[in-house]
């Protein structure tokens, strides 16, 4: 293994077979102040909104970063996969039921923080999202590294159970078909 | 970016996530870590024990894994990330899990 004092290393692993390379991500992560949902009383979009631009993940995870007492934060971010195997998507349209998507949204990142004694953030697209686009991202800083991914992989299955977003599919032969959830 | 050797540059967070990034995955979970007080969580990694995670990954879960670390970071700053991508979220964790255990063992 190289080593240098102070030196940054990153290691890729090979990718499956069915793998395909492609560059989705853009710029970098700008720490917030930990503005997260945390047991206490936020501005609930600060921490958990609906947006029609494309989302930054970074963005999301910066809101949550910040507190020295978390020393570990995971993002989680759904993306808009072409799923050949079935029926090729082309993109998928997002609609929501706005106040009460963010409302709920906003009490999942709350749940979530008593839960896992964390700081808490998430963001949901509306509009249409082409593959390889994140649908939703979701970010939890807390105390260690599976305490962190606990709370946002609940975080996320809160979102597909509870939040009024519905999805029309856009199919490669033109058709279209309406389901719930990112 | 594939070989490991140190860069002098800080953990680029989403030029980690690009790197996993498969038109066939709909989700990719990371776990970053700050360096603590105490200075926990830097030093040497095991880059055999990595590579044997991110083939399990692939194995096990059909995802793509792949971690940065600093040798010795400030207080505050990242230690260690580690982003997987797979089909579906519940993989793109375990798979995240699998990788963060062998980095941070």
């Amino acid at each position: 293994m190289p080593h240098r004092r102070d030196g940054a290393h990153t290691r890729v692993g090979e990718a499956p077979a069915c793998a395909r390379e492609v560059r989705l991500w853009t710029g970098c992560l700008s720490p917030g102040s930990g503005r997260g949902y945390a047991g206490r009383i936020a501005d609930d979009a600060d921490i958990a909104w609906l947006t029609a631009h494309p989302l930054d993940a970074l963005d999301v995870l910066g809101r949550v970063v910040g507190d020295g007492a978390r020393s570990a934060t995971a993002v989680f971010v759904g993306t808009v996969r072409a799923d050949a195997d079935v029926r090729e998507v082309v993109v998928l349209d997002y609609e929501a039921y706005a106040g009460m998507a963010e409302r709920e949204m906003a009490a999942i990142c709350a749940e979530a923080a008593e839960r896992f004694d964390a700081v808490c953030a998430m963001a949901h697209r509306t509009g249409a999202v082409p593959v390889g686009q994140p649908s939703v991202a979701a970010a939890c800083a807390a105390p260690g590294d599976e305490a962190a991914l606990d709370a946002c992989e609940w975080m996320v299955d809160r979102v597909k159970e509870r939040v009024p977003v519905w999805k029309l599919q856009r199919f490669a032969d033109g058709g279209t078909e309406w389901s719930q959830g990112a | 970016m594939s070989t490991g050797e140190p860069d002098d540059l800080p953990i680029d967070l989403a030029a980690l996530m690009a790197s996993v990034a498969d038109p066939a995955h709909g989700g990719t979970a990371m776990l970053v870590h700050h360096c603590e007080a105490d200075g926990n969580g830097g030093g040497n990694h095991d880059a055999a024990a990595l590579d044997a995670a991110f083939a399990d990954a692939a194995t096990r879960f059909g995802a793509r894994a792949a971690a940065a670390w600093s040798d010795a970071p400030p207080t505050g700053s990242i230690t260690y990330a580690v982003a997987a991508s797979a089909a579906h979220r519940a993989e793109a964790f375990a798979a995240c899990r699998l990788v963060v255990a062998a980095l941070s063992a």
